[in-house]
């Protein structure tokens, strides 16, 4: 691990008032605990044991998109945007069509309570969470994968969906 | 090969662990990472409901996962937690639990934990799933519309389990039913009908969004839906609402 990626790692945590933190990889092993007036955690032989990852990846909190995924689909989008952009009809509008990428309940929303989403008229960008989709009690985040603006959605709060069914349609 | 717990964030006070949890994988933090809080002042369950989390009462645990699978196979995983975090009592305390479909784990009609996993995906690649996972320890009693709808080890058993006790066996636990889930997902769903009394032939009333639907169950999906026979003798395949044991009339 990085210098630089270790003194972010623990600004980040300094920030949000943790009380011990370990991590070991290959060659490096670190454990901060921090006083206070609480009494600390005590290490029992119960506690997860330390041992070394094979995984050679750190932690990377510096720069987050360092182990972002690649995003594989959207890079085939980029550059076929890309070649529509560059043809005489590129100011044309360009539809684009979010699907449901399992069976489950489709939520606007986080809970009842909260705002949507995203709304009709709404700009929207790649990392946009646009709803939620259940299945399982798994609460999947879909992403938009494409910056523009919502026009349709085709789906209401709590319904069912299929497999591949279409959620909304954004104007790119 | 990654041995989950290895990477620990603890805190004495966190208004989520899933949360902080999110946080961490969208940075990029390994699968296996766990984060614990000794107490959540804004524990969520699904679709806001709130996870009672008093100060070390419980174990409040939040899991990074990063398997590489599609979103659509990831529902198992929600099923194998249920399986271990059930395990997990009997082996290591002798109680006896059931689990109610998907994955909560019950003592009689009593919630001991309940899980909630949360996951971003692309196209239909998961990116990163967070396992949240809350147990109910030391609580001597529960007030409010808790009394007669939750329960913990200690009411259950008299023995005292620290979080930090019950930890250690449940990730490992946890892991082996995790990597079942990715490589053979069919045994998680066995092991997950032949622990629970919900799986086959129970009579249930099951509330989806704001409609009820009465049935027997038949089983589970290869994906761990729930297979209703319902009333007008036609099967559904569920994959969401809450479910609840029909008493004999």
């Amino acid at each position: 691990m990085k210098s630089k990626e270790l003194r972010e790692l623990i600004e980040l945590l300094y920030e949000k008032g943790f009380s011990e933190f370990e991590i070991e990889r290959k060659g490096f092993r670190m454990r901060l605990t921090r006083g206070g007036e609480q009494e600390p955690h005590t290490l029992a032989p119960s506690q997860p044991i330390i041992v070394a990852s094979p995984i050679p990846v750190p932690l990377a909190l510096s720069g987050s998109t360092v182990l972002a995924e690649p995003p594989k689909q959207r890079s085939a989008e980029a550059s076929v945007e890309s070649i529509k952009a560059a043809t005489p009809q590129s100011d044309q509008e360009e539809l684009h069509i979010i699907k449901s990428p399992i069976v489950g309940t489709f939520y606007r929303a986080a809970s009842p309570d909260a705002e949507p989403f995203v709304r009709i008229g709404d700009r929207i960008e790649h990392e946009t969470v646009v709803c939620i989709i259940e299945a399982m009690k798994l609460m999947n985040e879909i992403q938009a994968e494409v910056s523009g603006e919502v026009v349709r959605c085709f789906v209401e709060n709590k319904q069912s969906v299929e497999y591949g069914q279409k959620l909304f349609e954004v104007r790119t | 090969m990654t041995t989950f717990g290895s990477t620990a964030y603890r805190f004495n006070s966190l208004p989520s662990t899933n949360d902080l949890a999110r946080e961490l994988a969208m940075k990029g933090a390994a699968e296996g990472a766990i984060i614990v809080a000794a107490q959540q002042t804004a524990g969520r369950g699904r679709q806001g409901r709130s996870w009672n989390s008093p100060p070390s009462e419980g174990l409040y645990l939040s899991l990074i996962l990063r398997p590489s699978i599609k979103i659509a196979e990831a529902t198992v995983i929600t099923l194998a937690a249920a399986v271990a975090v059930r395990d997990v009592f009997n082996s290591e305390y002798g109680l006896e639990c059931d689990i109610k479909w998907p994955n909560d784990v019950m003592v009689g009609d009593r919630k001991i934990s309940g899980i909630l996993m949360e996951s971003a995906s692309e196209g239909e690649h998961l990116r990163y799933a967070i396992l949240g996972i809350g147990i109910n320890l030391l609580q001597r009693h529960f007030a409010g519309e808790l009394e007669n709808s939750a329960t913990s080890l200690y009411i259950e058993t008299g023995k005292s389990i620290a979080p930090d006790e019950i930890l250690r066996p449940l990730l490992l636990l946890i892991e082996d039913e995790y990597n079942t889930a990715i490589n053979k997902p069919d045994h998680v769903i066995e092991r997950w009908v032949e622990r629970s009394s919900y799986s086959s032939g129970a009579h249930v009333r099951l509330f989806i969004g704001d409609r009820t639907v009465y049935g027997i169950t038949r089983g589970l999906s290869e994906s761990g839906a729930l297979i209703l026979e319902t009333e007008a003798g036609t099967r559904r395949i569920i994959t969401a609402g809450e479910i609840s044991l029909r008493k004999a009339e």
